[in-house]
């Protein structure tokens, strides 16, 4: 998988490619606390390029969440493709997060 | 197309993609629709990732894949001699909690019964056997 990030005002946009499965999970999650560790509360996550998610997937984004809450931050998902919307369907993880079909309306909903 | 394929992988997480690689080839070739495909891959991944996790293979133990298309459904058998597993047995995950109460496991074993027809447990001479069926 490859993840991209970049500052938009004071929140992180992170941007994926590939699988979200347990093995690239790992390394998104490292990246995530990093930036959590550095002080970042607002953190979009753009899941164009994103063609498959696992539990592991749902995990690290659920732990990001609560972490970032606990702070007065937040985790906004965008761009879900229809079957990773479909897993986050039947986990019951759509009502957990704000999710915008674009990254732009996500990033715009912190302001 | 009958033809039964077979995959056998080292237990580490880099090999999950590969596993996926498998299944949608194999399932390709039975002529599944991208969505069946999917949901096929979400649950060998699961369930694969289980053994990775949980099931401290030894080095030299693989994890073994067999699919094989029988007409009105796809059986996939995953064996592996880690240590014994169930997971059909496992409780149901939180689904309705708000993000602070919500438990972060037990997705992969929903996802699992949710998208196959039948999910199939046996410990067998010393190997874990779970046998997913999904009907086509």
């Amino acid at each position: 998988m490859e993840i991209e990030w970049k500052k938009a005002d004071d929140a992180y946009i992170l941007s994926l490619k590939g699988r979200l499965d347990a093995y690239s999970s790992n390394e998104l999650e490292k990246i995530i606390n990093k930036l959590i560790d550095k002080g970042t509360t607002k953190i979009v996550v753009n899941f164009e390029e994103v063609v498959y998610i696992s539990s592991s997937g749902l995990r690290v984004m659920l732990a990001s969440l609560k972490r970032l809450k606990r702070v007065g931050g937040e985790i906004k998902l965008a761009a879900l493709k229809p079957y990773v919307q479909e897993v986050f369907d039947i986990s019951g993880f759509t009502q957990l997060f704000e999710i915008y079909d674009e990254e732009e309306d996500a990033v715009n909903s912190f302001n | 197309m009958k033809e039964h394929l077979e995959l056998e992988v080292g237990g580490e997480l880099e090999n999950l993609s590969i596993i996926s690689d498998f299944i949608e080839k194999s399932m390709g070739k039975y002529g599944l629709g991208d969505r069946e495909i999917f949901q096929i891959q979400l649950a060998v991944d699961e369930a694969c990732t289980n053994i990775i996790e949980h099931a401290e293979l030894k080095e030299e133990n693989k994890i073994s894949i067999k699919c094989r298309n029988l007409e009105d459904k796809i059986e996939l058998v995953i064996e592996d001699r880690g240590k014994p597993f169930d997971p059909t047995t496992t409780k149901p995950p939180d689904l309705k909690s708000g993000p602070q109460e919500r438990e972060l496991g037990g997705l992969g074993v929903h996802f699992i019964k949710t998208f196959m027809d039948e999910v199939k447990y046996e410990f067998r001479e010393g190997k874990n056997v779970l046998t997913l069926i999904k009907y086509i």
